[in-house]
């Protein structure tokens, strides 16, 4: 074995693989998604969001559980102009940035705020992997909004044919969806944040772009208001 | 093609070492270190080839007159948006992002002040005679009557400019061509165009006595604004504010499509049995 401080660099030193390895896409000879033809397959037989979960997931779901998770992530759907990604992003389009920008605007606003919002719940997941006990006070139903919230999610799930037995606790609006997610086999932090934020940009993005480029004067550049003070 | 085919990418940048690594053809540690400042290192990264020290300087005070961070203004109130959960990165990179505008974007609106220079200099070689520069400035309005470079919003004076200009005469630098230039145009444009020189404009003169092209002092541009976006997202990450996460009920006016029933939930609540909700599957 030659001495690795011949080699140019440390970076030289190493022996680095010579390919990249794909998992999910096969490129050739037809692209094909975990295994399956997109275009003599998947795109004759699936949903787009039910190819999105195979590639998440790595199986194709079934019925119930696609149902579960398309009605958890149109409840996480409605992002608001309130909220921090929508806002970045429409103050992108109020200073009239390529829409390229915007979309990284908004993606990366929502990712961030899908990381903070599944770190919030890890006593949950924690819970959910446990299946012992009652779910922790930081998950539970903070007043009767988010009940009523929660019953629609039943309802809805419901009228969808399928029943969450994680539903029967006590649960706030929020863990509630996770809850689903989680029964329908995504499990992962990773995987989560990826839904709520696939969930999301469309929307994201239609909110911010609803407005004319270079429309300042229209935005309320004091909401909220900041305040100087003494470092 | 096997990997050992794939085409190779040339780099002008660097390339790592044991000892010593190179960037830019020089030594890291042998030829920079203790040489370089901030400015100059963001200088050489900009445009591939290291400037005097004492053109760093003038970027120095660029950067310093630069130094108006309000967190209203848009791209720093979107990158406390974004850094609003704790993300101090992600505050910068969604920050930068908003750069890219043509509008306020340093990257773009500097190169337009740059070349709207160029042109009028094109249009007559700087003479003492007023009438040529007059016309030049009238021709090179005529084709871009907003030039990049000139207007202010909110206020009639972008007070950047009298700033920088007091530092470039501290440094001996406002006889230098493109700044006698720019100061020769600026009343011409605000006569013809009632557009008074902004902070852009200012920094494309100065830039251009540097040697540098448009498209180098444009991507330098990126550089001597870092400090502003970090100093937000830093404060942004650090405060983690509930406010910017999500502004408080009241501050948003629904002006959209007024609520209505879908046509599968009309279909299915006037089905024989329907309600609105129902356990009928999908």
């Amino acid at each position: 074995m030659s001495d690795p401080q011949d080699a140019a660099s440390p970076l030289d030193a190493v022996a680095w693989p010579e390919q990249l390895q794909a998992r999910v896409v096969d490129s050739q000879p037809t692209p094909a998604i975990r295994g399956y033809d997109v275009e003599d397959d998947l795109a004759c037989h699936y949903g787009l969001l039910e190819v999105l979960l195979l590639a998440l997931g790595g199986e194709l779901l079934d019925e119930d559980r696609r149902r579960a998770v398309e009605v958890a992530l149109i409840f996480a759907a409605a992002c608001s102009v309130a909220e921090a990604p929508v806002h970045a992003a429409r103050l992108g389009r109020v200073i009239g940035v390529q829409h390229s920008a915007l979309s990284g605007i908004a993606a990366m606003g929502l990712a961030e705020q899908a990381r903070d919002q599944v770190q919030q719940q890890a006593e949950l997941l924690t819970w959910l992997g446990s299946g012992e006990g009652e779910p922790p006070t930081s998950a539970r139903s903070r007043d009767d909004d988010e009940r009523a919230a929660v019953d629609r999610l039943r309802q809805a799930l419901e009228h969808r044919g399928v029943e969450v037995p994680l539903l029967r606790a006590d649960l706030g609006r929020f863990p509630a969806l996770l809850a689903v997610l989680w029964w329908a086999g995504f499990r992962k932090p990773e995987q989560l944040e990826t839904l709520l934020v696939l969930s999301r940009l469309g929307v994201a993005i239609a909110e911010a772009t609803a407005v004319r480029p270079l429309s300042m004067k229209s935005y309320p550049m004091n909401l909220p208001a900041f305040a100087e003070v003494a470092p | 093609m096997s990997p050992l085919d794939a085409p190779v990418v040339r780099t002008r940048i660097a390339r790592a070492g044991w000892d010593e690594h190179s960037y830019y053809g020089h030594r890291v540690f042998a030829d920079l270190a203790g040489r370089e400042s901030v400015a100059s290192l963001l200088a050489l990264s900009a445009v591939g080839r290291r400037l005097p020290l004492e053109d760093a300087r003038v970027l120095d005070d660029i950067m310093t007159v630069w130094t108006v961070a309000d967190p209203r203004i848009w791209p720093l109130k979107l990158t406390r948006l974004v850094a609003s959960y704790g993300g101090l990165v992600q505050g910068i990179a969604a920050g930068y992002l908003s750069l890219d505008n043509p509008f306020i974007g340093v990257l773009h609106v500097s190169a337009g002040a740059a070349r709207f220079l160029l042109d009028v200099q094109q249009r007559v070689q700087v003479s003492s005679d007023a009438s040529d520069l007059d016309a030049a400035v009238q021709a090179a309005l005529a084709a871009n009557p907003r030039p990049q470079g000139f207007g202010v919003p909110f206020r009639d004076l972008d007070e950047r400019v009298p700033a920088l200009r007091r530092c470039l005469i501290a440094r001996g630098r406002h006889e230098r061509t493109w700044w006698r230039l720019f100061e020769q145009v600026w009343p011409l444009v605000q006569q013809q165009r009632g557009l008074p020189p902004n902070i852009a404009g200012a920094y494309a003169a100065a830039c251009l006595d540097l040697g540098l092209s448009p498209d180098e002092l444009s991507t330098l541009a990126l550089g001597v604004s870092i400090h502003v976006f970090l100093a937000h997202a830093a404060e942004g990450a650090a405060q983690q504010h509930p406010v910017l996460q999500r502004l408080p009920a009241g501050s948003v006016r629904y002006a959209g499509t007024a609520r209505r029933l879908s046509p599968r939930a009309r279909a299915w609540r006037d089905s024989p049995g329907g309600t609105t909700g129902g356990s009928s599957p999908r």
